[in-house]
């Protein structure tokens, strides 16, 4: 019994990671349409500002701040460079996927050239504290990373439901020529949704950086678990997101626990597939299945 | 709000124009039998040419995936990796037919299973639901040791020998020889019923609708012949590397797949082959970028899809366009 | 809507089929070596393969900055009896088919040796090429796979996983431990080596009461270890590259394991304890490099500058490397093939890596530099390296 509620616990700290990626991606899609195969490399930039922040000797607040700032700039370039051709037509999903992941190859080639390839960690204020489940320990920092993938939860939910600007980006998001005709201006708007989108993923970057070793070459998988959450809440739900990610952990936790680690493997992608089959909209989203693109 | 990419604006030329199937074959293999025979290219360069064309083979189901039917996916590493393996397997005990043909069952049955399963979801749904499927082959190929050798692969592959050539060179004349093919195969594909049905589905399911076609059969059909050059392509790129790996079909072969018929143009005759020789020979001769090389592809990637998003083809039809005015005017 | 032309596609069609049932599947390697190496007066080319991209990024690196800082040393003391060397650093990105075509590049180039590469997949893929070729290839990859090839054109560095499993029975013995667990990674590094270190253990005697693999890429690993904690085993052995150390370290406090963790030489990864912190203990492995050698001290205290502190072993072996072929080459000329015969009586007992004393030694019959038992055992306490007790 003390065994499964530890890895059950293990399984939301490693989730968290996955929702908090997951976040990033949903605030994009929620604000846009657009999915963003970059979010990993937003995260990775994140945190290895923060990374060089405290090695220069400042603390963790001011890092995780400069994080924040640096990848909500990065954010607004790739917003406008995104929303240059989104004025004059629709951009396909095709067009989208390639777009983003050349930047991912980007950034992930310049953060190597710029901060080096070898794996970072970034020690949160809670290094060295346990929770004990009976015997076994938990770090604390599954623990911050719930919370943060909570904090950064309520946040996005709030900004996108009780906010104007958050209002508009929905508009936006489900319908540009609506949207427009309503007033929005759709081009501010999504720069707005991209740099919203990047400041989730630098603060997730930071956050996530006291568990996961972070290196330029870890974007990808921190990006397709994200979508892997992302998918499975529905896309444009970030309750959606927080759901799939705690999901995916625990369940990989439960497999490595009771199975063994090559199964774990195969987790998040079966999970998915399984969700998609069964629920075509996520378990959070609208079922109705639409034409493909 | 239509959108710039090739098949989709209504000018007539596209679509009606009727190229003699046998021309693309043609150029390919006069092309390929110059290089062969007078170019003479050093080893290095013959292997990146025979790679561009196991590539382009395999982006021409894919566009006829993504140009024709519309459908994004990110799992198609899965099919080049069962052409890849069955061809370490089975080409020196079986031959060379066995091998190929294995590959290409295998990879039909997995494309018709997921199709079915995954081709009603919506666009982003069903590109992360095939990334999922890669995913899996992916940790299928690095566990399933008793068939694929887990993470240290298969080697000894072996190759495809042809006209009395050996290594490089007979795997160059075969990929040549399966393009074309493969070539006349999207050609009269596309003047089908069943490829023009494809494209109507696309740009407008009602009409498709009201013309009796069946969208999602389409749509599993493109999938399935997307699966099947992937396959053969993968069976050509195992012969290069003298062995099957898993390392060789991960999500960043998916990606280039994707990336090839994009850059050239989604839907265009040639765009499996000017893509391919962006997308694999173009990383190869930016090498003199040394660590800024992936950067500079990442960029270029980037600003085509926003900026060109018909490809190399919207800059060539640009071009003829032009000169076509200048002559007239 | 004009019907498919039966015809011409069945035409097609057969014509390919009939093209393929008449072919074979060639299996050898004739084609004709490409008479190599550079003019007199221009730089001699010696081909760098690395995979500079992807997942083993981060060890690559530390060697590219390893060889060319070498290569400077060696160029500004007057290079190669006066001729300047240059390397051909290649990205292979782990991918067997771009490291097979990059063997072909350097060839084309005119270069006068291969070094790399790390991945072992890769290296057996390159094999053929690099016979048919005719190329000196010094790989750093450790799997005896590579070894049992008996490539006369491949060298290893050494130790292979054999012969570090050598080491790990011989100290388990010593240690008087007898139920080891054994934890495989499921790459390549740890696949390959898996039965491997099974027959090693077994001829010695040795069961493991437990047999497990995990992914280098997990997030957390406490759950295999807490296996191993349950399976009462004496020890673990755990068999990895690098960083995935530190995230054994993390469950092994988690799981409050308590048993010592044995790995391979690459636990010598400074990553380790940047990652794990003071988690990082009980962790014992054999360093290739005894950084109480006066010529490492030496080549320490000059790159520490450029590394930002701890040097890694990596970039330590990326100098004997260099120093290898560029022995070969001022004894014997920029030669493809005599530099092959000559690697096959060099000896040099001044490098780098191995205990002090031990030397880097290959004969016709032995294409692994260095040795098991050259090694030396270290061991993680509280997030730094020392010495392991009874070394």
């Amino acid at each position: 019994m003390t065994q499964a509620a530890y890895f059950v616990v293990i399984g939301l700290g490693v989730g968290s990671v996955y929702a908090l990626s997951g976040l990033g991606i949903v605030t994009l899609f929620a604000g846009s349409g657009l999915a963003n195969f970059a979010q990993g490399d937003f995260m990775v930039l994140g945190a290895l500002v923060a990374v060089n922040v405290v090695g220069a000797g400042f603390g963790y607040l001011p890092a995780l701040a400069t994080a924040v700032v640096v990848v909500a700039a990065a954010g607004l370039v790739l917003g406008g460079l995104f929303t240059l051709p989104m004025r004059h037509r629709r951009v396909d999903v095709d067009v989208v996927i390639i777009g983003t992941l050349g930047v991912a190859t980007t950034m992930t080639t310049l953060s190597g050239i710029w901060f080096g390839r070898q794996p970072q960690r970034l020690d949160s204020p809670l290094a060295g504290a346990f929770i004990p489940i009976g015997d076994l320990q938990v770090p604390a920092h599954y623990a911050l990373l719930l919370a943060g993938a909570a904090l950064v939860f309520g946040a996005v939910h709030w900004f996108h439901r009780h906010t104007d600007v958050g209002l508009q980006l929905r508009a936006v998001a489900s319908s540009v020529p609506a949207a427009r005709d309503a007033g929005v201006r759709v081009g501010r708007m999504l720069v707005v949704a991209w740099t919203i989108a990047a400041l989730v993923g630098g603060v997730a970057g930071v956050l996530v950086a006291s568990v996961v070793p972070i290196a330029p070459e870890a974007a990808l998988p921190l990006g397709v678990n994200g979508f892997a959450a992302a998918i499975i809440g529905g896309l444009a739900s970030p309750a959606g997101a927080v759901v799939g990610g705690l999901l995916i952990g625990v369940a990989e936790a439960l497999a490595g626990g009771y199975l063994n680690d090559t199964l774990r493997q195969a987790v998040a992608p079966v999970v998915l597939l399984a969700v998609l089959i069964l629920r075509p909209g996520g378990l959070l989203g609208r079922t109705r299945t639409v034409r493909v693109a | 709000m239509t959108v710039v990419a090739s098949p989709p604006r209504p000018a007539p030329s596209v679509r009606t124009t009727r190229h003699w199937r046998w021309t693309q074959p043609a150029i390919v293999l006069l092309v390929g039998a110059v290089v062969l025979l007078v170019v003479r290219p050093g080893p290095f360069d013959l292997r990146v040419l025979t790679l561009v064309a196991a590539y382009a083979i395999a982006a021409v189901g894919f566009n006829v995936l993504v140009g024709f039917a519309g459908v994004v996916s990110i799992g198609n590493s899965l099919f080049l990796a069962a052409g890849g393996y069955a061809w370490a397997i089975l080409a020196v005990p079986r031959g060379p037919l066995v091998a190929l043909l294995a590959g290409v069952v295998v990879a039909v049955v997995i494309a018709v299973l997921a199709g079915l399963a995954l081709l009603r979801l919506r666009a982003y749904y069903f590109a992360v639901g095939t990334l999922a499927l890669g995913a899996l082959g992916t940790v299928v190929m690095r566990n399933w040791t008793s068939v694929t050798n887990g993470d240290a692969g298969i080697t000894g592959a072996g190759y495809l020998k042809l006209f009395g050539l050996t290594g490089v060179s007979s795997i160059f004349a075969a990929a040549v020889l399966l393009l074309a093919v493969f070539l006349y195969l999207q050609e009269a594909l596309r003047t089908s019923p069943l490829g023009l049905a494809m494209i109507v589905g696309r740009f407008d399911p009602p009409v498709a609708d009201a013309l009796g076609v069946n969208v999602s059969r389409t749509r599993v059909a493109a999938f399935v012949l997307s699966a099947v050059s992937a396959a053969v392509g993968g069976a050509l790129v195992a012969q290069l590397a003298g062995g099957a790996f898993p390392d060789q079909f991960s999500t960043t072969a998916a990606i280039s797949l994707l990336v090839i018929p994009i850059i050239g143009g989604r839907g265009w005759r040639w765009a499996p082959v000017v893509g391919a020789i962006v997308v694999i020979a173009a990383p190869e001769y930016l090498r003199f970028l040394d660590e800024y090389r992936l950067a500079v592809y990442g960029v270029l990637v980037t600003l085509v899809a926003l900026f060109l998003p018909g490809g190399i083809h919207q800059l060539v039809r640009g071009l003829v366009a032009r000169v076509g005015r200048r002559r007239h005017g | 809507m004009r019907p498919l032309r039966r015809t011409g596609l069945a035409a097609a069609v057969l014509t390919a089929a009939a093209v393929l049932a008449a072919c074979s599947t060639g299996t050898d390697a004739s084609t004709q070596p490409t008479p190599a190496a550079a003019a007199p007066g221009n730089a001699i080319t010696i081909g760098i393969d690395l995979p500079l991209s992807g997942p083993s990024a981060a060890p690559a690196e530390s060697m590219r900055k390893g060889f060319e800082l070498t290569a400077k040393e060696i160029n500004d003391a007057g290079g190669v009896n006066g001729t300047p060397i240059a390397l051909d650093i290649q990205d292979d990105a782990g991918d067997p088919t771009t490291g097979v075509a990059l063997v072909d590049r350097f060839v084309q180039n005119g270069a006068v040796a291969i070094a790399g590469t790390y991945n072992s997949p890769v290296v057996l893929a390159q094999s053929d090429a690099v016979a048919r070729a005719q190329i000196p290839q010094l790989a750093f990859a450790i799997s005896s796979a590579i070894t049992k090839k008996n490539n006369p054109w491949v060298f290893q560095t050494g130790p292979t996983d054999l012969g570090q499993i050598d080491g790990i029975v011989a100290r388990l013995k010593s240690q008087g431990l007898t139920k080891p667990a054994l934890l495989t990674d499921t790459t390549a590094f740890g696949a390959g080596a898996k039965p491997v270190l099974e027959q090693g253990l077994a001829a010695a005697g040795l069961t493991p009461v437990l047999s497990d693999t995990f992914a280098v890429d997990a997030t957390d690993l406490s759950a295999v270890l807490l296996k191993a904690k349950q399976s009462g085993a004496d020890h673990v052995i755990a068999w990895t590259v690098g960083p995935p150390y530190a995230t054994l370290a993390k469950g092994a406090e988690q799981v409050g394991l308590g048993l010592p963790i044995v790995g391979t030489a690459s636990a010598a990864d400074p990553a380790v304890a940047r990652l794990a912190g003071p988690a990082a203990t009980n962790i014992f492995f054999q360093d290739a490099v005894n950084r109480e050698k006066p010529q490492v001290k030496a080549i320490v205290e000059k790159w520490s500058g450029e590394f930002g502190g701890t040097v890694p072993s990596d970039a330590l072996s990326a100098h004997d490397i260099l120093t290898v072929i560029v022995d070969g080459i001022r004894a014997v000329g920029p030669d493809r093939a005599k530099l092959r015969d000559h690697l096959e009586t060099y000896r040099n007992p001044n490098l780098l890596s191995g205990r002090i004393g031990s030397v880097w030694e290959y004969s016709p019959t032995n294409h692994v530099g260095l040795v098991g038992g050259n090694l030396v055992w270290k061991q993680y306490d509280n997030g730094t390296v020392r010495l392991a007790d009874g070394s």
